[in-house]
């Protein structure tokens, strides 16, 4: 029944009925029973492997990184049922938008990557809205859900949320607030079954956080929203390389890793390689040199060797030698971490040492990490002597292992090491040495025991 | 007075003069509100919640002795809002007889 405030007592008792009064939301708690009888809907790509088919995605890097190409690279893929890269399946194609705000120039740049792209793109269903009159909030929601409803759109991509983000008022928490925007956008796009892509950048001074921690912002950013993509160049590469790490992670999402390469001429990325030996992809680079023609270009000499240690189906080490001009022979060593100290080194040294003998050679020359606590001994137990300083190749190695490089075996021909495996040089429990004989044409890929 | 844009539109649709303040429950009510509202007479209706009766006690306050009469409509239980009241089979007749019958507590 209605009241009437006409007194200090009247304001007191309708501040006691706010006091007082309970809510009506109760917290549901369930049984063990209930939660068996649940029934959950399996969760479903839109990209395999990439994007979920619905929900929010943030996707983030740091400036010059390539996100947003990236992120219309998805969006192609997605219009036109062409695999992303080439390589990852769209499960859903459909048609897609791109909410540009963040690029005043963005229907250019838009157009200029359409009309490059080696995806026909004629006649797909992908739209660009640049610039929006708004930012997060009722309008916003009500505008994409009907472009959702009118458009059926399977995927949006928002560049980017900071450009989107309404000014923040003083004293608003902004963990809520952030969460609040994300988490808005996360309902709408579950609801709708669309997937929406949220184009971020790393947080400055986030250099020493795990990755997926760098996003701008608080934690609410990637708490809010279903799969994390983050791209980033590897700072071991020089400032021009064109190879991209992406890294994604998600609630109903194996985690990937992979290496793309950008392409000048196609403004798109390749897909170069994938798995747990992405983040190594630098090292991996110089195992192909070593293997390639570039390695000590004026003295490396033909053949070259190399043999690999594996564990199950696992390299986690591998060594490479040749015959130079300069000294006799030369090798590089490496051994995953967690797989040291158990003869792996030398006995790689001593398969390698063999063929040098084989091939008529009196000096090895080995590359030391002067950083590496573990090296100078190991070499030295084996008889080596330091070079001096301007002689000795510091390179390699440095700190990191190959770590579950299942996919050097399993696409070997992506990561173009131009070796195969010839032979099992000898076993031991727990692994085993394979020999690589380096492969002429370039084409045919190192192969490990479980897949000839 | 009510909380959020949906019952606005609702007792619009009713003849009514209705309005909210930006941003739901837990927003601010600026000293800006109070200016607009000096002087007349309103009707707070909360939401039946925690958040919806916490914020009319803010404005009821904030509006004591500056607006001209204040009422506040107490909906029954297991009344969401205003609009759900509609929902339930209520007019708006109904809603102004109760208004024209109030008295204080």
């Amino acid at each position: 029944m209605p009241f009437e405030i006409q007194t200090e007592a009247d304001l007191a008792g309708v501040e006691a009925k706010a006091r007082s009064i309970q809510s009506s939301k109760r917290p549901a708690v369930l049984s063990v029973a209930e939660l068996m009888a649940l029934e959950v809907a399996p969760p479903s790509m839109l990209i395999e492997g990439v994007l979920p088919a619905s929900g929010a995605s943030l996707m983030f890097g740091a400036p010059k990184s390539n996100t947003t190409l990236f992120a219309v690279q998805t969006a192609i893929a997605v219009a036109s049922g062409h695999a992303l890269l080439d390589y990852d399946r769209v499960i859903k194609p459909g048609p897609a938008l791109i909410v540009e705000q963040d690029d005043p120039a963005g229907a250019a740049s838009l157009s200029d990557i359409l009309r490059r792209s080696p995806v026909p793109v004629e006649g797909i269903p992908f739209y660009l809205a640049p610039r929006v009159p708004f930012t997060f909030g009722l309008e916003l929601l009500e505008w994409l859900e009907a472009e959702i409803v009118q458009k059926a759109l399977r995927l949006i991509v928002l560049d980017s949320y900071t450009a989107l983000r309404g000014p923040r008022t003083a004293g608003v928490d902004i963990v809520k607030a952030e969460q609040n925007d994300l988490t808005m956008l996360d309902e709408l796009a579950k609801r709708t079954g669309c997937a929406m892509e949220i184009v971020h950048h790393d947080s400055k001074g986030s250099a020493g956080l795990e990755w997926s921690s760098k996003a701008a912002g608080t934690f609410a950013m990637s708490a809010a929203t279903g799969a994390q993509i983050h791209i980033s160049r590897f700072p071991e590469l020089d400032s021009n390389a064109s190879e991209r790490l992406v890294r994604i992670r998600g609630r109903h999402l194996e985690g990937t890793e992979m290496v793309l390469r950008f392409r000048k001429d196609t403004l798109d990325h390749e897909h170069v390689l994938e798995g747990g030996v992405a983040p190594f992809y630098p090292i991996l680079l110089q195992l192909q040199t070593a293997f390639g023609g570039d390695h000590h270009r004026q003295r490396a000499l033909l053949p070259r060797t190399g043999y690999v240690a594996l564990a199950g189906s696992t390299m986690v080490g591998y060594i490479a030698g040749h015959l130079t001009t300069r000294h006799d022979c030369a090798g590089e060593v490496l051994v995953a971490p967690e797989f040291r100290r158990r003869g792996i080194a030398s006995t790689l040294l001593r398969c390698l040492a063999d063929w040098f003998l084989e091939k008529g050679a009196s000096r090895v020359c080995v590359c030391v990490d002067a950083n590496s606590p573990a090296a100078q001994p190991f070499y030295q137990n084996l008889g080596a002597s330091p070079l001096s300083f301007q002689e000795v190749l510091v390179h390699l190695a440095k700190h990191h292992g190959l770590t579950q490089s299942r996919s050097i075996l399993a696409r070997s021909d992506s990561s173009r090491i131009n070796a195969r495996l010839v032979g099992i040089a000898t076993q031991s429990a727990g692994w085993m040495i394979g020999c690589l004989e380096r492969v002429a044409d370039g084409n045919v890929g190192y192969q490990g025991p479980d897949t000839r | 007075m009510v909380e959020g844009e949906k019952d606005v539109e609702k007792l619009r649709e009713y003849g009514f003069a209705a309005t909210t303040n930006a941003g739901g429950a837990n927003s601010p009510w600026l000293p800006e509100y109070t200016e607009v509202l000096r002087g007349r007479e309103v009707i707070l209706v909360p939401d039946n919640d925690p958040p919806g009766w916490r914020r009319v006690s803010i404005i009821a306050k904030a509006l004591f002795g500056q607006a001209a009469r204040i009422r506040v409509f107490d909906l029954p239980t297991n009344t969401k809002d205003i609009s759900d009241w509609f929902v339930a089979g209520h007019s708006e007749c109904e809603l102004i007889a109760m208004l024209e019958g109030v008295h204080a507590v």
